[in-house]
């Protein structure tokens, strides 16, 4: 095979051809040469991934720089991308799930006149997430970084005639701002201390560093090393927030779930929203430093799941219901990357992935059949009617309530093992974090198989309805997606060849875990053993919860949440009114300063005043001097003559002095 | 001489007052001339006066160079106000000062 590297820029670039050729031509090439220009892209990209992945095998990273992009005295970047085992993973995973996306989408957008455009953002989007794992420094990921946000943005709004999806679009491109300020701070803090923003650059000044040494220069002087490091380490992962959508910043998700749904399956849940786990993994080195951050880091991820957990338990809106689930599963894969396994939580990232998108793309397929109803109360008893979706579906949500033997149980359970690993060793936030984790799992099985049974199961709510045929690119999709769900856990495990921790440990920094993992063996202590007990437990008590709730006692459920548990349901309905708080602190004071400012500023003082002042004074001043212009010819001669008369009689009188 | 300088002084007030007093644009354009002329006959006179004390050899004034050089302008200046009044009569039906008061502020 010939070496990759000098070809390794046409991964992000076949996209952005396809982007080019459906964005120029959009309205006059037809649908399916559209689906099929804009599933070329992913596809070539997938091939040459796949390509990146036996070379990387074979022991060559594949590496290039391909231009020297910015250049100055004393900061340089170049365009530089660099696949290691990480990368490759991500690689695999973006290409391959957005490429049976992309094959999806085409069945679901084929009636819509929009086609065209939709699919050059979509390929605009792969482009750039693809950009974002390559780049080999900070700045080059923030671009990718930024670009996802703004094809996010694009996608959401894609319905943009209704106002509802255009707020929505416009919310998350503005709370995904807060966080890529944190982003840009982070990276400033890590180019003053180091003077590079090169991930190969950064991991070898920090490898070794003494981390108790004072910083001599720069804003940061006088601190140690490390407290720099922790204000960086916070920053970044504060800007992890907002693209991962963890407290504070997970606001933005469930709104994204305005866009259509093969966006939501690919944007909001299997690639960009990891985008911030995958850079948390991307910088271990210099985390595997921060034990502190890294601590708070698995609190935010644990309250951030549990919290979206619990409000997914009311949500009636099919897709609302799997967008807290997703912030729910990020929260745990920044647990998993926090106890410096990076491998769990990566691993976390690639079955959610998979099950994920093949819960979107089966809640599209519903929602497609039954002409845009999202509402799961409406639809009831489609087992019988969507046969095979229902299947599919049902694995994937067997795989994200974590029952044993699918995706999601094993990466989990990695997870739960390492976290327990830290709680048992290291205590303090670890063990709070511990317990929200299985509360969470439970909560997870419970809201999973609420919302199948108020799909599927039951009676139908409407017995006259005929659901519309699934096209074949769908079902495809959902067939391919199913089987890694159902199989690429424990495979991605437990098979040496294809071992994910084997294949990616070479990309790790070794951190706090690492040495934890050899005491537990000097005690025996197994946390895999212990925590696949209570996550067991605690699916197990979800799944019977949920089906013995919802399967046999609705009646009682109804009069609950009517009775005792009104306030209860009023709060969680209302998602403990974050959304309200961010408005009436952020939002209103923001938005009424600046009508403020438009209304004081803006109209009175620089229109009213110094646009409209000068304009006045000429009105004012014309109006008096046009009064000298009577019009009338021979007024204007006498003047001259008068004038003349004058001159010539100063010049007499001056001379007759001289 | 000085008989010289009061048909000068005459002509040049006679345009004057036709130029100030008179409403058609014709006469003020005639007018115009008469002044012109008036100053003409100074300029001659004068160098004629001032020639008379100058000694042998030495320069003499070249005032009346001036009056052909007036004479060419009046003749261009005739040539553009008629060409005006001409279409001004065209567009406005009237050469009457009192009428053309579009200026008026």
């Amino acid at each position: 095979m010939p070496p990759l590297d000098p070809i390794l820029w046409l991964i992000p670039v076949l996209p952005l051809i396809g982007f080019l050729i459906n964005g120029f031509g959009a309205g006059r090439i037809p649908g399916p040469a559209v689906a099929a220009i804009g599933l070329l892209g992913p596809l070539g990209a997938f091939v040459l991934s796949v390509m990146a992945l036996l070379a990387l095998a074979g022991g060559v990273e594949p590496a290039g720089v391909y231009f020297s992009w910015i250049q100055t005295a004393d900061f340089s970047v170049g365009f530089g991308l660099h696949i290691d085992q990480l990368t490759a993973v991500m690689l695999l995973v973006i290409t391959g799930v957005g490429s049976s996306i992309h094959l999806y989408s085409y069945g679901y957008m084929s009636d819509d006149p929009g086609i065209g455009r939709f699919f050059a953002y979509l390929n605009l989007f792969m482009c750039a997430m693809l950009l974002l794992v390559l780049g080999d420094n900070l700045l080059l990921m923030f671009v990718g970084w930024e670009g996802v946000g703004l094809c996010s943005y694009l996608l959401i709004g894609f319905w943009y005639e209704d106002l509802e999806n255009a707020d929505a679009g416009r919310k998350a491109f503005i709370v995904n701002r807060v966080g890529d300020l944190f982003f840009l701070l982070g990276m400033f803090t890590l180019f003053s201390l180091v003077g590079s923003i090169e991930f190969a650059a950064l991991a070898d000044a920090l490898g070794h560093a003494d981390l108790q040494s004072e910083v001599q220069n720069g804003p940061f002087a006088g601190y140690t090393l490390q407290r720099a490091l922790q204000f960086a380490g916070i920053c970044l992962f504060l800007g992890a927030t907002g693209k991962s959508a963890q407290i504070p910043l997970y606001t933005w998700l469930p709104d994204a779930m305005a866009g259509p749904t093969p966006v939501s399956a690919l944007i909001h849940a299997a690639t960009m929203v990891t985008a911030g786990v995958y850079m948390i993994a991307r910088l271990d080195f210099m985390f595997v430093h921060l034990p502190t951050v890294m601590a708070i880091i698995g609190l935010v991820a644990a309250m951030t799941a549990t919290m979206a957990g619990l409000f997914a338990l009311v949500q009636n809106d099919i897709k609302k219901i799997l967008a807290y689930s997703t912030i729910s599963q990020l929260g745990y894969m920044f647990a998993g990357v926090a106890t410096t396994v990076f491998f769990a939580g990566v691993f976390h990232l690639v079955t959610h992935a998979f099950f994920k998108a093949l819960l979107f793309l089966g809640a599209g397929a519903v929602i497609h059949s039954l002409e845009g109803e999202q509402d799961i109360r409406k639809m009831g008893g489609l087992r019988k009617d969507m046969k095979l979706v229902f299947v599919l579906f049902t694995i994937g949500s067997f795989a994200l309530a974590g029952l044993p033997g699918l995706a999601g149980f094993f990466s989990k359970d990695e997870i739960l093992a390492s976290v327990l690993l830290l709680a048992t060793y290291e205590g303090g936030m670890w063990g709070v974090t511990w317990w929200l984790l299985v509360f969470t799992a439970a909560l997870t099985a419970f809201y999973t198989m609420r919302m199948l049974i108020l799909t599927f199961f039951g009676p139908p709510a409407d017995p006259h309805r005929h659901p519309h045929h699934v096209h074949w690119t769908m079902t495809t999709a959902l067939v391919f997606l199913a089987i890694l769900s159902a199989f690429a856990g424990g495979a991605l495990l437990h098979i040496d060849l294809i071992s994910l921790e084997h294949f990616t440990e070479p990309a790790w920094s070794h951190g706090i875990a690492h040495t934890l993992h050899e005491t537990a063996h000097h005690d025996h202590f197994d946390a895999h053993w212990v925590a696949l007990l209570y996550s067991v437990g605690a699916v197990g008590i979800g799944v019977v919860g949920a089906i013995g709730v919802y399967g046999f006692s609705r009646k009682q459920l109804a009069d609950f949440v009517e009775g005792p548990g009104a306030q209860l349901h009023w709060l969680l309905e209302n998602k403990f009114f974050v959304d309200e708080a961010y408005d009436y602190l952020f939002v209103q004071p923001v938005s009424k300063g600046a009508y403020k400012l438009w209304e004081k500023v803006d109209r009175k003082w620089i229109d009213g005043r110094m646009v409209e002042g000068p304009a006045k004074v000429t009105y004012w001043a014309s109006g008096w001097l046009q009064k000298l212009q009577p019009g009338v010819v021979n007024a204007a001669t006498s003047a001259v003559a008068a004038g003349s008369v004058v001159v010539l009689a100063y010049l007499f009188i001056s001379g007759m002095g001289g | 001489m000085s008989a010289y300088l009061v048909l000068s002084a005459a002509l040049f007030a006679i345009g004057t007052y036709g130029v100030l007093a008179r409403r058609n644009l014709i006469i003020v354009l005639m007018s115009l001339e008469l002044m012109l002329n008036g100053v003409n006959i100074a300029l001659v006179v004068f160098t004629l006066g001032h020639s008379a004390g100058v000694a042998e050899g030495a320069a003499l004034p070249h005032g009346h160079v001036f009056v052909l050089v007036v004479m060419a302008v009046a003749a261009a200046e005739v040539a553009v106000g008629l060409a005006i009044v001409i279409s001004l009569f065209r567009t406005r039906r009237t050469v009457d000062l009192n009428d053309l008061q579009s200026l008026n502020g």
